[in-house]
């Protein structure tokens, strides 16, 4: 079974993923099983089968760098659980970067 | 479903920083607004008929402060001119495309642009610069020579305030750096929101208590035009330490932000400590700590192919290469540029008084709102007709 | 090495031990200090005498088993007297400025978002049967979510239990080992916890904050590479005391991270430590500095930084908010909703009182971040001395305005009664 994603990055972000702004992915709906995916999972499967260059912009201490805003649907990841956020079908995922000049 | 705490009704989209308070996307956009409109009325940043000029990149922080100026300007009938105003160091591949970011937001705001480039100001553009003096300290001649940029571009868009898009974050670095590299005056003036040098443009920073993460959410649920891009010579290493720092400090505690620059504006200098008294150039007459401003030696030692000039060998280079030949181009000095705006000022002054009322003039001369009282005295001392018409009330 | 400016005189003072690289090296340094040298007029003995003092703090930290005994050896040997105060004392009413004082500040949040609605203390009688000092410790640094509050209540009660004791003893000035890479790192961490204002009091090498105690930091210009050294030239053994944030990853609290980001930065750029303590140095306590403590960290507590904050964070909507001027006033600057009203009309049988104006900002900061917590006796104590000195100001002020009011012979009695 899998999980259809639409992944977003903008910001800056795009510019690790060979300057795509946006993908639509389809991941295993565990990738550690028993567990069912979470925002963990995804950010490894991210980094291990999209990224394009630089995973220290991209991850540091196994979650995602400090200064990248997720957004998931349209709301900040940080109320829907962060890291333990399960990804359901058809989930709209945004990464940003605030770290780029003004 | 997390519930916003503000209006209890809708879905909340975003934990704010500076309140760990979960908010949806109406609220925050209420709070983020009045709280940059608290901002500028707590610091008497506008009086009605200012005229200012909206520092403008096309990056997240001036795009997003444009939209919010214009926005509270209609909301709170501040009563501004707003002007964008652009620096084009001409780099390929970075700014002619944010400049075109720029382009478009004016004509999405309805704002009139000035764009003031390196290469008419100094003759040079970075990426010539560049050429000239390699990658090293690219850098340091694009920051000196921006900020004299945007304040001659004030002065050619006749502004007597420059607005800039500097966040909360950008503020609490630049206190961390600045105790880093020990730089003690800096640190003094740096959480300061307004700056000011005397007869020159005030600048400030309506942003100094808004956080980064807020202002890419603004930007991004408004769907608001921005450009991000790094610039494509080598970024600042030891600032990129600082910055990191902060944004794990923020990751620790997002408060951290705001404290610190809580702690800035708390630090007091000791008296005994020297700091710098401002002059003004000899050769351009901007203001400097020196007898010669940065930008002048830096562009000299362009000129005169001695990159190293102004960059901690000015005194052993003037030694051996002597004085600067007089046939080396330099920058105009500003009493020229000051006279250029105030004669088209002037013009400006007199379309526009043919136009209209005697009484609205006369306002105006008063108010000193469209034209400074010395661009008045001039066209008064050249302009008979309209001398005649401005003295009738009386 | 020596150069710590120590002026000479009759006092007793007291050195605070922890058994670390850089209180041990202090330690030697002021015993070659004060050492009469009976062949030598010149050297005379500076102090009266030494005390010295370890704050043990084994029973929340553990540590090797040998420790504490190595730490007291250290002082025996140079034949001082060392007073082992384990941590836990801050609960004993014995380290009140009065010895006495028996009463803990209680605070309580509501339930929902775990946070204070208000800094509600309720000022109690300890109750010492059920419960150790120790228990008591644990569950004040239990109910603080995150470790940099914790750390920073280590710290607090570190220093009070240090500064009643320098008291006890008459001593007139105290020792404390911090390092110019310590200090370094503190002006960056205190100024990131929003600490800037007591800042040039914390990294002073000689303060008169506490009034009859001043505090001396001997050790402030010497790096912690070159305490190393010498400790290693001179055999000088020191004990490793684990902290908080021992085998925890930098980003385990503000401290640590600090500590992480000016060490590798030393590393890549070996003058850091030295311009941030030069930096550093350049900062004066600021003229709104008066005598008002923070009760908990005992820190000078700047004036008005509850509405510095309100003035640019919006945190309800109503339409008060909406006036040109910001009047939004929850009472707690980060308070979720105005919960404060139903707290206050609950029955309590003790006296309430509202003491967030009795914290400095940083502490108001750490509330933010604390649960259900008992502080100890000391807090008890300085709120109560705060309150008597604002009425005692109160009725000033009062005694004033009636002596302008009335300009007659009443008021002139007053004033002469006061003196």
């Amino acid at each position: 079974m899998s999980l259809k994603v639409k992944l977003s990055f903008s910001g800056g972000m795009e510019l690790l993923f060979n300057n795509n702004k946006s993908a639509e992915v389809k991941i295993p709906a565990s990738i550690n099983p028993p567990n069912p995916t979470n925002m963990q999972d995804l950010i490894f499967w991210i980094r291990d089968n999209l990224l394009k260059e630089r995973p220290g912009l991209f991850i540091s201490e196994n979650t995602v760098r400090p200064g990248i805003l997720v957004l998931i649907n349209e709301t900040d990841w940080e109320l829907e659980g962060e890291l333990d956020y399960e990804i359901k079908d058809g989930d709209d995922i945004v990464f940003i970067s605030t770290l780029h000049g003004g | 479903m997390k519930i916003c705490v503000l209006c209890n009704k809708n879905k909340a989209i975003l934990k704010r920083p500076k309140t760990s308070q979960q908010i949806c996307k109406e609220c925050f956009y209420y709070v983020f607004e009045t709280e940059i409109h608290h901002t500028i009325v707590d610091n008497k940043l506008f009086k009605p008929g200012d005229r200012i000029a909206i520092a403008a990149s096309g990056g997240k922080d001036s795009t997003v402060l444009a939209y919010v100026i214009k926005l509270l300007n209609n909301r709170y009938n501040y009563g501004l001119n707003l002007f964008l105003l652009s620096v084009d160091e001409g780099i390929t591949g970075y700014r002619d495309d944010s400049l075109e970011t720029v382009k478009r937001n004016q004509q999405q705001y309805d704002l009139p642009l000035e764009i003031v480039s390196y290469r008419q100001l100094y003759g040079w553009s970075m990426d010539e610069i560049v050429k000239e003096v390699g990658l090293k300290n690219n850098c340091t001649f694009c920051g000196v020579f921006r900020r004299q940029a945007l304040d001659r571009g004030a002065m050619l868009l006749n502004v007597d305030h420059i607005i800039t898009g500097h966040n909360a974050d950008d503020i609490a670095e630049t206190v961390l750096m600045n105790i880093l590299r020990g730089d003690i005056a800096r640190l003094q003036r740096c959480t300061e929101i307004v700056t000011t040098g005397d007869e020159r443009i005030k600048r400030s920073k309506p942003f100094k208590y808004t956080y980064e993460k807020e202002i890419v959410m603004y930007a991004y649920f408004k769907k608001l035009d921005y450009f991000s891009t790094e610039c494509v010579y080598s970024p600042n290493a030891y600032r990129g330490y600082a910055r990191t720092f902060l944004k794990d400090l923020e990751s620790i505690r997002p408060s951290t932000i705001i404290d610190i620059i809580h702690s800035g504006e708390a630090f007091q200098i000791k008296q005994d400590v020297k700091l710098p008294t401002q002059g003004t150039c000899k050769r351009c007459g901007y203001m400097s700590s020196n007898e010669l401003c940065k930008a002048c030696i830096l562009l000299e030692g362009l000129n005169r192919g001695l990159p190293k000039l102004g960059i901690g060998k000015t005194n052993r280079m003037r030694k051996i290469h002597g004085d600067m030949p007089d046939n080396t181009s330099t920058i105009q000095h500003l009493d020229t540029l000051k006279n250029e705006a105030n004669n088209n000022k002037c013009k400006d002054l007199l379309k526009w008084s043919t136009k209209t009322t005697p009484t609205a003039v006369t306002q105006e001369m008063h108010g000193g709102r469209y034209a400074s009282r010395s661009a008045i005295n001039v066209l008064l001392q050249t302009d008979s007709e309209i001398c005649s018409m401005w003295y009738q009330p009386y | 090495m020596e150069k710590a400016s120590l002026k000479p005189g009759a006092e007793k003072v007291l050195v605070a031990l922890s058994g670390g690289s850089s209180s041990r090296a202090m330690l030697q340094l002021l015993y070659e200090y004060n050492r009469e040298e009976p062949h030598k007029k010149s050297k005379k003995q500076v102090f009266k005498s030494v005390e010295v003092c370890f704050i043990d703090e084994s029973t929340i930290v553990g540590g090797e088993k040998d420790t504490v005994e190595n730490v007291l050896q250290m002082a025996q040997k140079l034949n001082y007297n060392i007073m082992r105060i384990p941590l836990e004392d801050i609960f004993s009413p014995d380290y009140t400025t009065s010895g006495i004082y028996d009463n803990v500040i209680k605070i309580s949040t509501d339930g929902v978002h775990r946070k204070p609605s208000q800094e509600l203390f309720h000022s109690i009688q300890q109750q010492s049967e059920n419960t150790s000092n120790r228990d008591k410790l644990k569950a004040l640094l239990d109910g603080a979510s995150k470790t940099t509050v914790k750390e920073d209540f280590y710290c607090f009660l570190k220093l009070s239990l240090l500064l009643q004791y320098a008291q006890r003893k008459d001593c007139t000035r105290l020792f404390l080992g911090d390092s110019s890479t310590r200090l370094a790192i503190k002006t960056i961490s205190l100024t990131s916890k929003g600490r800037g204002f007591s800042l040039p009091l914390e990294i002073a090498g000689e303060t008169q904050w506490f009034g009859d105690t001043k505090i001396m930091r001997p050790m402030k210009d010497m790096l912690s590479k070159e305490i190393g050294l010498y400790n290693q030239f001179l055999h000088l053994d020191s004990v490793f005391i684990p902290s908080l944030t021992t085998m925890l990853p930098p980003k385990a609290s503000i401290e640590r991270l600090t500590e992480d980001f000016i060490v590798g930065l030393e590393r890549d750029y070996p003058s850091t430590v030295s311009t941030v303590a030069r930096t550093a140095a350049k900062l004066k306590p600021s003229e709104l500095m008066q005598d008002e403590k923070c009760i908990i960290c005992l820190m000078p507590r700047q004036p008005n930084t509850k509405s510095w904050q309100d003035r640019f964070t919006v945190a309800n909507t109503n339409s008060a908010a909406y006036t040109s001027m910001p009047t939004c006033s929850s009472s707690f600057s980060d308070g979720c909703c105005n919960v404060t009203s139903s707290e206050c009309s609950k029955p309590v049988k003790r006296a309430n009182t509202d003491i967030s104006d009795l914290l400095c900002y940083g502490c108001r900061v750490n509330m933010r971040d604390v649960g259900d917590v008992t502080f100890p006796p000391y807090v008890a104590e300085k709120v109560n001395e705060q309150r008597q000195e604002e009425l005692r100001r109160q009725i000033e002020v009062f005694l004033l305005s009636d002596d302008e009011e009335e300009q007659g012979e009443i008021g002139k009695e007053v004033h002469i009664q006061k003196r």
